[in-house]
């Protein structure tokens, strides 16, 4: 490949907004990224709807009753476990980002001596520490939200 | 460096929206382990037991507190991911102050609501 052409094609370093869905064979640390963001945005979505559904409380307790009455609706229950969920979701994974942003959680370096470990095998502990949690929490809601 | 403070105030925000939404949705919604706390709410989203919160001072505050502190901790949240997106660069100059113009007018319509069921 002579130099015009690696020029008329440039090598694609990285993945656009694509990125943000799917980024290839990566670890699950990888996806939880794009969880995290998902579970925010739905949070902000949900977080419009609901100031927009608080502003009712102005115009007096009538449209407040009608407002709130259009909630009793099952797909609202769905759509209210699914808020929950996400904040969980969102707040469990963002726990684990601040510990291992302030370095708790990493384990400590080792030097290289066989039987080797590397870092992911070293920090995953907490993602299954953290899913677990989430997990049987999720389930203890589901159960408030069915009796 | 100032961008970093801002940086370390989104996680610490993160903290605090944990523990005022984690109480919020429990009293309001999650009956069962609110029991576990004690707390008991009848119909917590009929317009009584609305307005019995709205007009009590801890209530109110509560509410106005977690609004400044999720909005901000959603817009910086917003203004990373919007950060990504390849703006024509009039936008990208002026996110910055396209999301403090947000957080201001949202937390203002929302403490108007919660002041304006205050003083009814
Ligand atoms: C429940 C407690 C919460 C915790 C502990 C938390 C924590 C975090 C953390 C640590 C990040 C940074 C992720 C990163 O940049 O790597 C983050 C991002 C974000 N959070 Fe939260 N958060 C919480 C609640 C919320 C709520 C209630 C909202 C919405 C109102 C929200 C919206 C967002 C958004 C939009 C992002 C940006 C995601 C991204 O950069 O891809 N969070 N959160
Ligand atoms: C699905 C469960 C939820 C239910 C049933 C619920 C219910 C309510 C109700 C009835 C109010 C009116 C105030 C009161 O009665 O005390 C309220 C206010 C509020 N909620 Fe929620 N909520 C839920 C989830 C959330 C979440 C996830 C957020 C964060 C994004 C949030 C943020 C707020 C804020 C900021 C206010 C105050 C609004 C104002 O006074 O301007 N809520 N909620």
């Amino acid at each position: 490949m002579n130099v015009a052409e690696v020029k008329k094609k440039p090598l694609k370093n990285y993945l656009g907004i694509w990125g943000w869905v799917w980024a290839g064979r990566y670890n699950v640390e990888r996806y939880l990224y794009t969880l995290q963001r998902v579970t925010g945005l739905g949070i902000i979505l949900y977080g419009i709807l609901h100031l927009t559904a608080n502003g009712m409380r102005i115009s007096g307790e009538g449209l407040w009753e009608d407002t709130m009455s259009l909630f009793e609706n099952p797909v609202f229950a769905v759509g209210e476990y699914l808020v929950i969920a996400a904040f969980l979701i969102h707040a469990l994974n963002g726990l684990r980002l601040i510990l291992q942003q302030l370095g708790y959680t990493l384990g400590a370096p080792k030097p290289p001596i066989y039987p080797y470990s590397h870092a992911l095998q070293r920090r995953r502990p907490i993602v299954l520490a953290m899913g677990a949690l989430g997990a049987i929490l999720l389930l203890l809601i589901l159960i408030d939200f069915v009796v | 460096m100032r961008q970093s403070y801002f940086r370390v105030l989104q996680l610490i925000t993160g903290v605090a929206v944990f523990f005022l939404i984690a109480a919020h949705v429990t009293a309001l919604r999650l009956d069962d382990f609110a029991g576990v706390f004690g707390v008991h709410i009848e119909e917590p989203t009929s317009w009584g037991s609305v307005m019995d919160r709205a007009t009590s001072a801890g209530w109110a505050s509560f509410y106005i507190i977690l609004l400044a502190v999720a909005i901000y901790h959603a817009l910086y949240g917003l203004r990373v991911v919007l950060m990504e997106l390849p703006w024509p660069p009039v936008i990208a100059r002026s996110l910055n102050y396209i999301m403090m113009g947000i957080g201001i007018a949202v937390f203002g319509y929302g403490t108007f609501i919660a002041l304006n069921a205050y003083y009814s």
